[in-house]
């Protein structure tokens, strides 16, 4: 290592909430979380608005919000306007990641399994991104012969460590008994796979921060949330559910296991932080908000629409695939076009749409909407149903391909864009959905022990990955470092700084390879003892 | 870049499978009439991002996820090589920037 900065570990929890790991902790199922969280401090994260993967794990990354990193949701329109949607990559990212920052600061990094990272940005370390397929994975990762290097894993399996998207899709729809054990089996299987890889990269060619996240949480506690959260579960559960859930506890255990082995990899000397990307919790309905912009005038149907007994409620790609075809253009003013934004855009004629409403229609129109929206009584319970919405300037600093309204709903849920005779039905059974509350903890030498901080942002997190590695803080950063968590002689001996700006986007890729001849020297070194160079 | 024929467009599809196929599970000869989901055995989202390798190669988006979607509303699941090569013939205009 060209810097003798202790390790810093992070450990990226998809989804992971205290509603759930609490009790987990407390029945015993995960001793190791419970004695990092006694020993370090932790606190409530709060996750970007809407909270979903691809902005707020991109905000962990670059320490700046969606507004200005430019990643808003899993989709981005095909081309400007256009209502055909592709996942989003680096291309789309608007900020220097913390990968690239550490690079220029002499520091090296292993970022395993964040989404967005694909195609790969060289940086003085390893990349593998998270939602690639297999087939595609290799020319995703960083450096480009990574693969290969890890096909000499004992036991190395890519098909795991990759995405399945067919598999989550199907599962989301419902599954079998039969299918809900090998399913989680699977992500136990594929979380371990993971954890094996970053095990294998430390060992090989030890980086300064490695980061990995864990997704397999996110995934399960979408399908079985009402079978971990104990207020539900409470209540009593069939046979069949406790089977269930006894083959979910034994995944978290075997979780448990692999945080510890990821934080002993840090060593004693190094600092580990446990980070979600957002909360979760229960959701008992779907709001079919296509339809209910349909009622109020704003959208029509094409006639290749029908009406859904029932939506996965999540990034289906099936949805997503048939959407284009769904509305009726030339009629439809407004329109939610992804299933996991809650966002609501416009059409304006002659700016995003051939068709819609005139420009100078447009604040009057969206104020309407905006107070239809807030006037909705949900049926059964006659509590507001939509309890928060931005415009485009208040979420996203007026971002051109931000919704022009984003939502939040009672229940935290994601809108339905699919056609429904009813706007608000109950689900078949309750389903897990995005909160805004995920976690943070933190352990090592410079970390108060047993403290509970009030809630942080989720802001706050690349700051303190900087810090553990002793490095100033970007003045753009948005977020700060948590002062509250440092012991006092730590934080007098090692004063929080504030340095120079990023770099844009643009400049990283260059820049992390136009590095002194001197670290030049250091990472040819690295490469020949990894094989890649004779 | 002066607009490629059909057989450069089809020499460049086996150019860009050549590059990233190394993982994959596929030894047959790639004619015309390959299938990409049948022969192949690609899911969609990877005949997505096999797209995007093209848009890298020709530096011009092409409405791929359009194309898709209007194959599946007629109900046709899957398409051959040359499928994909009358469709790049047919956008090919390179002032279509990727995005
Ligand atoms: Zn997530």
């Amino acid at each position: 290592m060209a810097n003798q900065t202790p390790a810093t570990m992070v450990i990226g929890l998809d989804g992971a909430t205290y509603s759930i790991l609490d009790p987990l902790m407390e029945s015993g199922h995960m001793p190791y979380l419970r004695q990092f969280s006694a020993e370090g401090v932790r606190a409530e994260l709060e996750s970007t608005i809407p909270p979903i993967t691809p902005p707020a794990w991109t905000t962990i990354m670059t320490g700046r919000s969606p507004a200005n990193h430019g990643i808003l949701d899993f989709f981005r329109p095909e081309a400007p306007g256009s209502q055909f949607l592709r996942f989003v990559s680096t291309k789309q990212l608007q900020c220097e990641t913390i990968w690239s920052y550490l690079t220029r600061r002499q520091r090296t990094a292993a970022c395993l399994n964040f989404p967005v990272m694909s195609p790969p940005i060289p940086i003085s370390g390893y990349s593998i991104p998270g939602f690639v397929t297999w087939r595609h994975l290799r020319h995703a990762c960083y450096p480009r012969d990574l693969m290969d290097t890890l096909k000499t894993i004992p036991g190395f399996d890519l098909k795991i460590i990759a995405h399945d998207f067919g598999l989550e899709e199907k599962v989301l729809a419902g599954c079998a008994f039969e299918e809900a054990e090998s399913w989680i089996n699977y992500h136990t299987y594929k979380d371990q796979q993971w954890v094996k890889v970053l095990e294998f990269l430390s060992g090989y060619d030890p980086c300064h921060v490695n980061a990995l996240v864990l997704d397999s949480i996110d995934r399960l506690q979408h399908v079985f949330y009402r079978l971990l959260d104990p207020a539900f579960y409470g209540k009593g559960l069939s046979e069949a559910d406790k089977q269930i859930q006894s083959i979910l506890f034994t995944h978290y255990r075997a979780l448990d296991n692999m945080i510890a082995r990821l934080a002993e990899i840090a060593g004693p000397e190094g600092h580990v932080f446990i980070v979600s990307d957002h909360g979760f919790g229960p959701s008992q309905y779907c709001f079919y908000l296509n339809s209910l912009l349909e009622q109020l005038g704003y959208l029509s149907w094409s006639d290749r629409a029908i009406s859904e007994s029932e939506s996965a409620g999540d990034v289906s790609m099936e949805a997503v695939k048939n959407h284009g075809h769904l509305l009726d253009w030339q009629h439809t003013i407004a329109y939610v076009n992804t299933p996991s934004s809650n966002g609501i855009t416009i059409n304006v004629r002659g700016k995003n749409s051939r068709y819609g409403i005139l420009p100078e229609e447009y604040d009057r129109v969206r104020n309407q909407l905006r107070d239809q929206l807030m006037a909705l009584k949900h049926p059964d319970t006659g509590q507001q149903v939509v309890t928060g919405i931005w415009t485009r300037e208040e979420a996203f600093g007026g971002l051109e391909a931000a919704p022009d309204l984003t939502l939040r709903l009672w229940d935290n849920g994601l809108v339905s864009t699919l056609k429904s005779d009813e706007i608000i039905k109950p689900r078949r059974e309750c389903a897990g959905v995005h909160y805004p509350d995920g976690v943070f903890m933190a352990r090592g030498p410079a970390i108060r022990s047993g403290v509970r901080l009030d809630p942080l942002n989720i802001l706050d997190v690349a700051p303190s990955i900087l810090y553990a590695q002793g490095l100033a803080i970007p003045e753009d950063y948005e977020g700060g470092v948590p002062e509250e968590m440092i012991e006092p002689e730590a934080l007098a001996a090692n004063p929080v700084l504030r340095g120079t700006a990023t770099q844009g986007a643009q400049k990283q890729a260059a820049d992390a390879l136009e590095m002194d001849e001197a670290d030049m020297e250091l990472i040819m070194k690295r490469l020949k003892g990894l094989g890649y160079m004779s | 870049m002066g607009k490629p024929d059909k057989t450069t467009i089809f020499n460049d599809i086996l150019a860009t499978l050549e590059k990233v196929s190394e993982d994959w599970e596929y030894s047959g000869e790639i004619t015309p009439d390959t299938f990409l989901l049948e022969d192949l055995g690609l899911e969609s989202i990877d005949v997505v991002v096999l797209g995007e390798f093209l848009e890298e190669h020709y530096q011009q988006s092409f409405p791929f996820t359009e194309y898709f979607t209007e194959l599946a509303q007629q109900e046709i699941l899957d398409l051959r090589i040359s499928d994909l090569v009358d469709f790049i013939d047919k956008h090919f205009s390179p002032q279509n920037e990727v995005v």
